[in-house]
């Protein structure tokens, strides 16, 4: 069988992806736990919202880690995890966004 | 050639990444990131798994390391006003203590307690009828594997905690990921599952052991693994609770805490440095203790603790016995300490958090008798068998194809060495598969051999662990990277047969607590741990024997650990197509199985 050369464009597209990984997946992971809960909250008690929440989080970090692998390029292995991640974190401080816009009006 | 961890695919499939045709696909990808998911950390997850494995018996590795509380007397009903009256003797401004009575699994009270200091809690153990302080040996016990367990823990008073809290949270996401894209890859789990080659020998009879370790009980991985990141859920991924538990002054993590354990928040103790605490007013426990046994009709209670909670006010708080129920944490009830009379009840019922608290539950499995937690054991080793097979497959398919490569050159007289990070590999194998197992042995020696009287006693404890750990790793190197040369899996595994081997002699010259004393009488958790030891070592021993350097006569590579590259090639191609069968062929495929035995040392 063919071994294929690790040459350092390959080794930097791995690194690439492996820190899109652990800090884009976290990121999302985290982007996610904040806004179910934000979006579970008015349905239940807080703890059963952050409790829910957490829960499924590892699953979509997991997600997110093979995606970045599976991601054509290492570029879509950063998309992939910031963009869904900056929009979760976008939802979830919408109350904080609203509160500062209400005191600065 | 083989469906499972092709090797690097994912070179080829990242590399032509703008010809998408050519990607070797979502299974492919998945394959890789398992590899090297489970490679990267995999020797930190085998310690962390070995050590949790050991943590179901940490009360009975408690007692063996304290032989002095061995013959205690069966509890007393009344012991709890005893032993309050005791440590007061003692400790005159106690602010706050707990207090564990005996059960089936530990016979001594055991109290911690804080004075007035913000210091860490303090331990005296206690006579189960009379409430006197028994004096044991300084050690950190069976305490150690459960907190290096989850921590790290390297010394009695470590300072590196949280890191290692940290540390371990990324390892044991990585296991997660590993799992997660092991059941991608593998589709075939009923046919792996009832295949296994051992005769094969080499590298297919590891991927074998490698699968059947890792579908026999894989629902077991997903739940340690799932519940261990849940458990430090507020350390890992704290973002839900900064959003809905934000207010005015910031994030109310106390408030969390209380909603998640059914608490009120101001119930909950607050103590900041520099605090001034009153010591505890005079508190009957009796009364106390009666009315707990009637509002659960007698349910046994498990321990006792008296704070002041946030608004100043002496609570006592009586929790139900670990081993009556699933979920964690215990039904607590709470008690004003002046009058007596019953406040609260504190057990959360809602759906999240009653999930929460049958996953922390089964993850420390204090619910479990006998039976079970054998069964649970059993479990664990197979979860390091898992990681250690996979560690070792590694190295296995790197070096046959290597060889494989060798030979065609035709170089096959003087065969190139391994390259470094194959030969790291194969050291860090020998150091993390053969040493742990032999340092926990040399944990468990020092001990009994350590003086009584040493100082920092415990701390040397945990040096010994850590200095026979140490010198497995100088040996691992020395054989795989340095000089590579047969023998280097059964020097470690040779020294852990002696030492685990040698722990019931130790025992019974030096203690009162030998098998001499506790067969005849049947005290079979004290004899147990003796017995189990003993089958630690020959279990170690026979894989010495099997791993002996001069085991394999004709160059056939025997244990491969990226260790004995040098004079095989010729045999490569055995590997990739055994052919032959008999006693060879029998021969090189258990000794090839053997090193992943060795994490059975426990």
């Amino acid at each position: 069988m063919k071994t294929a050369r690790a040459d350092w464009r390959y080794r930097l597209a791995i690194t690439s992806r492996t820190l899109a990984a652990a800090a884009g997946g976290y990121a999302l992971a985290a982007g996610f736990t904040a806004a179910l809960t934000l979006g579970l909250a008015p349905f239940m008690p807080r703890v059963e919202a952050v409790l829910t929440a957490t829960m499924l989080a590892w699953l979509a970090y997991a997600l997110a880690a093979a995606w970045a692998f599976y991601a054509r390029t290492a570029w879509g292995a950063w998309g992939g995890t910031l963009l869904p991640a900056l929009a979760l974190g976008a939802y979830a401080t919408t109350p904080q966004w609203t509160q500062w816009m209400g005191t600065a009006a | 050639m083989n469906h499972h961890m092709p090797p690097t695919p994912a070179a080829a499939a990242l590399h032509s990444a703008k010809t998408p045709k050519d990607r070797e696909g979502f299974r492919q990808a998945m394959s890789w990131l398992h590899t090297w998911a489970g490679l990267v950390l995999g020797w930190l997850l085998f310690a962390i798994f070995l050590t949790g494995t050991l943590s179901f018996f940490k009360n009975e590795f408690n007692l063996w390391m304290r032989p002095e509380t061995h013959g205690l007397p069966a509890a007393d009903a009344h012991v709890a006003p005893k032993a309050l009256a005791a440590l007061l003797r003692q400790v005159p401004d106690v602010t706050q203590w707990i207090m564990r009575m005996p059960d089936e699994r530990d016979p001594a009270v055991t109290l911690l307690w804080r004075d007035t200091g913000n210091g860490r809690f303090e331990t005296l153990r206690m006579n189960p009828q009379t409430g006197d302080a028994i004096t044991t040996r300084d050690t950190m016990g069976g305490d150690f594997f459960y907190r290096f367990h989850f921590e790290l823990r390297t010394a009695q008073k470590g300072r590196w905690t949280l890191q290692g809290r940290w540390v371990v949270g990324a390892a044991t996401l990585m296991m997660f990921i590993a799992l997660l894209t092991g059941i991608v890859t593998h589709r075939r789990f009923f046919k792996d599952f009832f295949t296994f080659r051992p005769n094969k020998g080499g590298q297919r009879a590891w991927l074998d052991a490698h699968n059947v370790s890792g579908v026999l009980v894989l629902p077991f991985y997903l739940m340690i693994t799932f519940s261990g990141l849940m458990i430090f859920h507020t350390l890992y991924m704290p973002s839900g609770i900064a959003t809905a538990y934000r207010g005015d002054k910031g994030i109310d993590s106390n408030a969390y805490f209380a909603d998640l354990q059914g608490e009120k928040p101001e119930r909950r103790v607050r103590r900041s440095p520099g605090d001034k605490v009153d010591p505890l007013p005079p508190i009957a426990l009796e009364p106390i203790v009666d009315a707990a046994s009637a509002r659960w009709h007698g349910g046994h209670i498990g321990a006792l603790q008296a704070r002041r909670d946030a608004e100043g006010r002496v609570v006592v708080e009586v929790t139900r016995h670990e081993g009556d129920r699933l979920q964690y944490r215990p039904p607590r009830l709470l008690f004003d300490g002046i009058t007596g009379q019953w406040l609260e009840q504190a057990d959360p019922t809602s759906p999240a958090v009653t999930t929460y608290g049958v996953l922390y539950g089964l993850h420390l499995a204090r619910f479990a008798g006998p039976g079970m937690r054998w069964a649970l054991f059993g479990f664990g080793l197979l979860g390091s068998l898992m990681i250690a097979t996979g560690m070792v497959l590694w190295t296995v398919k790197r070096s046959a194809r290597q060889q494989t490569q060798s030979q065609r050159k035709g170089t096959a007289t003087t065969a190139p060495r391994a390259p470094f990070g194959e030969r790291l590999v194969g050291a860090i194998n020998i150091a993390t598969l053969g040493g742990l197992p032999l340092a926990c042995g040399v944990y468990l020696a020092s001990n009994r051999l350590l003086p009584i009287a040493t100082t920092h006693r415990a701390d040397t404890e945990l040096a010994w662990f850590f200095s026979a750990w140490g010198l497995a790793l100088l040996w691992g190197l020395w054989c795989a990277v340095v000089r590579p040369q047969r023998g280097g899996w059964s020097v470690p595994m040779a020294a852990g047969a002696l030492v685990w081997t040698t722990l019931p002699v130790l025992n019974a010259l030096t203690t009162q607590a030998h098998l001499g004393v506790t067969l005849p009488t049947g005290e079979w958790m004290w004899a147990g741990m003796d017995l189990s030891f003993l089958a630690t070592g020959a279990l170690m021993g026979w894989l010495a024997w099997r791993l002996r350097p001069g085991r394999v006569p004709h160059g056939r590579k025997m244990a491969p650990t990226g260790a004995q590259h040098a004079p095989a090639p010729t045999h490569a191609q055995e590997h990739a197509h055994p052919h032959h069968g008999g006693h060879h062929g029998d021969h090189a495929g258990n000794a090839a199985m053997a090193p992943s035995k060795a994490m059975s040392g426990g």
